[in-house]
């Protein structure tokens, strides 16, 4: 993964020769497209293979216990985590990989060397783990369940985890905060790919009329002074001029 | 047939050949839990089929109420003794036999046959009962120091009054394998049953889910492997073989009944 956004991007300029000075595309637009492009790529890229190679992993993600309740996605006494970075929404949460906790060895918990590792479910569901004296939320089968950015814990409530470990895939950065000089977290076989979706977006962009633009120039048509009437509305329920 | 209590699997051995199977080594169909629950309820039902799993508990006598519950998990009583000491020091034991109809909360008991003198135009024959020794074991009033029963009820157990001389109960019965929330242990020999037993199960789960039905033909190999006995006979099918290891009896037990019965000395 040696190719940046900056090579994807000058590559790209140059193909819809737009290096001159009053070039109509701008080189942030186009790394707008580039992420753009390449998240929808990446993303199916992932979803395809059963790889790690964009997997990210966090440690000592501290867990939060709020106080308060605080709308919205923020209830009081359940213990959860804010993710550290967008991930992809892909079918059952599976932009989260895994989440683990290294139990503290309290009642109820395994030995303080081993990790444990969280089942997904989701609010409605995680009642039905309830009913099974197996299933039922606790230090050695914790669930998580995903809410927005929140992602909260069934089970641990009563053990101390103060941190757990998180591995997610990750979303590219937006515009804004990319390093576009930075390596290029995109897979390298499918760079030709993103080239050619984003020039077609700015072919497109090439082709779309000048006098469809929005100039700021006041139009010749007039405005309408009288009020307009559905041609289906009886003439004797009109209201009076 | 016997076998060493050493020659066990875990849940973990089994999870590790039981999810690839059914495309689920990221536990995000299932969870950990379910497979183990499947697990206990595999060993559940081959208990209650092949009654592989044989126990003992021993409780104190309950003197006032002349009642005991079945211990948790027990099912078909094979056995019933009472006895004095300890459990590592039985001095004095007596087997407890099975009366049919009797009843007690403690104090007096009901049962269709208390072997008295009755004018009873039915039952007629205690006078024809006195003259069998081996009736005497469920009879009271004529034998009164010697008469040690008990009936089941509920899953209540019954006890005569005279069991109440002995300090011990012990209950022999066929267990559930594995009571429900505890961790199961799999005997070797019923390795195959069961891991067809949890594969058939949740590939059902997998069709439920799955509205393309892209699971039916992979249900059907292990429904197939699981039940095979019905089609081509006794010992086709992983559950089949399960039931019939148990069954078989150890050649020692074999050669050794050949040799009682050949000398007539059993």
């Amino acid at each position: 993964m040696s190719v940046t956004v900056r090579t994807i991007a000058d590559d790209i300029l140059v193909s819809l020769r737009q290096t001159f000075d009053d070039k109509k595309i701008q080189h942030s637009q186009v790394a707008y497209w580039i992420i753009v492009m390449a998240n929808r790529l990446k993303s199916q890229h992932i979803a395809k293979r059963d790889s790690g190679a964009f997997l990210s992993t966090f440690t000592e993600v501290p867990v939060i216990l709020p106080t308060v309740n605080q709308n919205k996605n923020i209830v009081r006494g359940r213990k959860h985590i804010v993710l550290p970075q967008t991930i992809y929404d892909f079918n059952n949460d599976r932009g989260i990989d895994y989440i683990a906790y290294e139990s503290d060895g309290s009642p109820g918990c395994p030995p303080k060397f081993t990790k444990i590792t969280f089942s997904r479910t989701t609010p409605k569901k995680s009642r039905v783990r309830y009913m099974s004296a197996y299933e039922k939320p606790s230090p050695k089968e914790p669930y998580f369940y995903r809410i927005g950015d929140f992602i909260y814990f069934l089970g641990v409530e009563q053990v101390y985890v103060p941190t757990v470990e998180i591995g997610i895939y990750m979303t590219i950065d937006p515009v804004t905060t990319i390093d576009i000089d930075a390596p290029f977290d995109f897979p390298d076989e499918l760079v030709s790919q993103l080239k050619m979706e984003v020039l077609n977006l700015g072919r497109f962009s090439l082709l779309v009329p000048e006098e469809r633009r929005n100039d700021g120039a006041s139009s010749d048509q007039a405005a309408p002074t009288q009020k307009l009437v559905s041609v289906n509305q009886n003439q004797q329920q009109q209201p009076e001029q | 047939m016997d076998i060493s209590p050493a020659s066990f699997v875990s849940i973990d051995e089994l999870l590790n050949d039981i999810l690839p199977l059914v495309d689920d080594e990221r536990l995000e169909v299932n969870t950990k839990g379910y497979y183990t629950s499947m697990i206990q309820q595999a060993l559940e039902a081959l208990a209650f089929e092949t009654f592989f799993d044989e126990r003992r508990e021993t409780e104190p006598f309950p003197v006032e109420t002349l009642t005991m519950m079945m211990p948790k998990g027990a099912f078909n009583l094979r056995n019933v003794y009472i006895f004095n000491g300890t459990e590592c020091n039985i001095w004095n034991s007596r087997k407890v036999w099975w009366k049919r109809n009797y009843y007690t909360k403690g104090k007096g008991y009901i049962a269709n046959n208390k072997g008295e003198q009755t004018r009873d135009p039915f039952i007629s024959g205690s006078s024809f009962l006195d003259r069998y020794e081996s009736k005497e074991l469920i009879r009271y009033r004529n034998t009164l120091d010697r008469a040690y029963f008990y009936e089941v009820q509920n899953g209540m157990v019954m006890f005569s009054k005279q069991c109440a001389c002995y300090q011990s109960v012990m209950l022999e019965f066929n267990g559930t394998g594995c009571d429900i929330g505890d961790v199961p242990i799999v005997p070797m020999f019923l390795r195959a049953a069961v891991k067809d037993y949890v594969c058939e199960f949740t590939l059902r789960i997998r069709m439920a889910k799955d509205q393309t039905n892209k699971w039916g033909g992979l249900w059907k190999i292990y429904e197939q492997r699981l039940n095979m006995d019905e089609r081509y006979g006794i010992g086709t099918g992983s559950w089949g073989k399960a039931q019939q290891f148990v069954k078989n009896m150890n050649t020692s037990q074999r050669a050794e009944l050949k040799e009682y019965l050949s000398k007539n000395a059993w």
